[in-house]
């Protein structure tokens, strides 16, 4: 068997037991491994109506068959769970090491269900798992939990949540190797709900590689394309993500303010190339991963890994706030204590807008950066304002009577983008499946970079077909699970190559992105089955009917109406959004189908 | 005059990160500015040609829905040129 290892580990934290059984392999090979392997699994295991935070709920741990083979960017895996923050499907991906290790391991999936009755970590070895007492660590921050428990580079490997997990903010993160995270849709306070600390994993196996002469080529080819590329030769390692902050906001689509402006005056000062300048260490690099577009910064208060585009928009643009050492900070924080920054970001800048309305007693205000700090510790430990931001903008918002004010779909924080600028984007955000996130589909490629093409962003007839062609790509990619940086110089298909000869399981053309499409409705049909509806695949009322007040994007609101009818006929889905019949037999899901009747 | 503002690597070529140009479209713009500076010139042409990765704006909008590198230019208009990437938190 090549790719897969054939293993799953089933941990119960209600009992202490811990079992080892066979990877379905028929399952394998049709959902592949991560988000869609992590999809099916929750489908049988977490029926609708359970409470994300319940012991019902489950974390699903799942490689890719790449996972740990050594091809470029080869390091990540994927955590499904049905998310506290959203109630849908989720399912989140990090890089870093643990992954690799969980492989070498012996395992394709790890799964914890139940819940201990005092805190615990386990430890996860090829003969098994242990599960040991935790008390002396819970309450301690990321980077203390990860050295008392032996966070080695590529020996030993630390996943853990810090203290916004265990306090069960709603946006915690589960974060692994230091400062790597499973960030969106809170997965960490699933974990920190089951009273689950961390998980250690040490291993010595590798994936076995069927075709081995073909894979050597095929990873020489990729060496190649990642050099010629001069995004992943040259802009992302030198720069990092944040080099998109100059350019979203020359193009009128930078969301500030709470979304209330698309162009930040700011920008300049919290770009890519500003904090290259003033701040920046090094470049940084996950296991097996030629790319390097980490970046390391130092501040006078704290020295380590990012901030990424996303985190500088939110704590930066999103806020008002144009001092990059204090993103710099707030992000760190947001690392120790185990936050998603976009979701952290995005919270505050509601409570700014409600503050400024008078509805909300607070300091906080749009550019108030030396609240940012203070507000992100406060929101991790649950105190004072910080107990009402924990569980995100639209909880916040709704206690207020202003449920308009969060920047949200379907309950997740959106990022980066403002759909008045980015039809396309707009669409994504309002279909993806937990909730707002530009990483299922990313149109900024399309609508803004020219890659592989550039097409008008204010189109909206047509638009819907290259969304869905985004998200199913996007989707397969997910299950390898590789990074998206290398779809940067790398084609869809030519992963479908490296997949069918690691493994020896014939992927042809367009048979890889067929498992996206699988994996999408998959996760449609769970939300379904949860009971959202048409409605929920919507934005924000300020997108839909507030013109950006100036820039290039100058009078446009977000068509979304006509861009979701098309889409729904173009992915095979009914009025109502619901997949018709004849698709899901396509896809092979026609057993699903009972469970919305 | 336009104002020409370059980012990311195109930083490194040149000694001011804005400069104004006179001119009546972009490539002629470009033709001002380029032959002076043989670093910038490489990095964003190929044989006359604008490399691929090379986005050209005017007051916000890319030059490749507009005329290419014969889009106007009028005496306020701003001109980003850039080489970006993306990136995310998953």
């Amino acid at each position: 068997m090549g790719g897969w290892m054939g293993k799953v580990l089933d941990i119960n934290l209600s009992t202490g037991s811990v079992a080892t059984r066979p990877l379905d392999m028929e399952m394998a090979h049709t959902f592949v491994g991560g988000r869609g392997l992590g999809a099916r699994l929750l489908w049988d295991e977490v029926g609708p109506g359970v409470d994300p935070l319940a012991p019902e709920n489950v974390l699903i741990f799942t490689a890719g068959p790449l996972t740990a083979t050594g091809y470029q960017t080869s390091n990540r895996f994927s955590v499904s769970t049905k998310s506290p923050l959203t109630g849908t499907v989720l399912d989140a991906n990090s890089g870093g090491y643990w992954g690799m290790q969980m492989k070498k391991a012996g395992y394709d999936v790890v799964i914890v269900r139940g819940k201990a009755e005092s805190p615990v970590y386990v430890e996860i070895k090829p003969d098994g798992a242990i599960v040991h007492p935790a008390q002396h660590l819970w309450g301690q921050l990321v980077s203390a939990t990860s050295r008392a428990l032996g966070q080695d580079k590529n020996r030993r490997n630390v996943l853990c949540i810090g203290p916004a997990g265990e306090n069960l903010s709603r946006i915690a993160a589960i974060m692994n190797d230091g400062e790597r995270a499973l960030a969106r849709g809170g997965p960490g306070a699933v974990m920190g709900s089951k009273n689950l600390k961390a998980m250690v994993v040490e291993g010595n196996s590798k994936p076995e590689i069927v075709d081995k002469e073909r894979y050597k080529f095929l990873l020489y080819e990729t060496r190649k394309l990642l050099r010629a590329s001069p995004l992943t030769s040259q802009a992302l390692p030198e720069f990092g993500s944040v080099v998109m902050m100059n350019v979203v906001n020359n193009i009128g689509a930078l969301p500030t303010r709470n979304h209330r402006q698309t162009q930040f005056e700011g920008a300049e000062a919290i770009s890519g190339e500003a904090l290259a300048e003033k701040y920046l260490v090094k470049s940084a690099a996950c296991w097996a991963c030629p790319i390097g577009c980490t970046r390391v910064t130092r501040t006078d208060k704290v020295e380590g890994e990012g901030p990424e585009f996303e985190t500088t928009w939110a704590f930066g643009a999103q806020c008002g706030v144009d001092d990059l050492a204090a993103i710099i900070e707030a992000n760190h924080l947001c690392n120790e204590l185990g936050l998603d920054t976009i979701s952290a970001g995005s919270t505050i800048a509601c409570a700014m807008e409600l503050a400024e309305l008078g509805l909300l007693d607070s300091d906080l205000r749009f550019g108030r950066a030396d609240l940012l700090a203070g507000t992100v510790e406060a929101m991790a430990r649950r105190r004072d304002l910080g107990a009402e931001l924990a569980d995100g903008s639209r909880r916040l918002a709704e206690k207020y009577g202003r449920p308009d004010l969060s920047m949200s779909v379907k309950g997740m924080e959106m990022p980066a983008y403002d759909p008045r600028g980015m039809q396309g984007q707009g669409l994504l955000f309002a279909t993806s499946n937990r909730g707002g996130c530009h990483m299922r589909g990313n149109m900024l490629g399309l609508e803004v970079l020219g890659l592989p093409k550039l097409i008008d962003r204010f189109q909206v007839q047509g638009k819907s077909s290259y969304v869905i062609l985004h998200q199913n790509a996007s989707a397969s990619i997910d299950t390898l699970v590789v990074c998206k940086f290398a779809n940067m110089g790398v084609a869809d298909e030519y992963f479908a190559r490296v997949l069918s000869a690691v493994t020896g399981v014939s992927y042809p053309a367009g048979e890889l992105v067929k498992v996206g499409e699988r994996v999408w409705n998959l996760e449609r049909m769970y939300n379904l089955r949860e009971g959202f509806t048409r409605a929920d695949d919507t934005l924000p009322p300020r997108l839909l009917n507030e013109p950006a007040p100036a820039g290039p994007s100058k009078g446009w609101v977000c068509q979304l109406e006509p861009m979701l009818q098309e889409y729904y006929r173009a992915r095979g889905w009914d009025g109502n959004g619901v997949p018709r019949p004849k698709k899901l037999a396509e896809l092979g899901l026609t057993d699903l189908a009972e469970a919305i009747r | 005059m336009a104002c020409l503002k370059f980012f990311g690597r195109f930083r490194s070529y040149v000694a001011t990160r804005e400069v104004s140009v006179a001119a009546a479209t972009v490539r002629q713009a470009l033709d001002q500015l380029l032959p002076g500076n043989r670093d910038l010139q490489a990095s964003m042409m190929d044989n006359g040609t604008l490399r691929a990765y090379v986005r050209i704006l005017v007051n916000g909008h890319d030059i490749e829905l507009a005329q290419g590198l014969d889009t106007p230019l009028g005496p306020d208009d701003e001109v980003a040129i850039f080489s970006p990437v993306a990136g995310g938190q998953d």
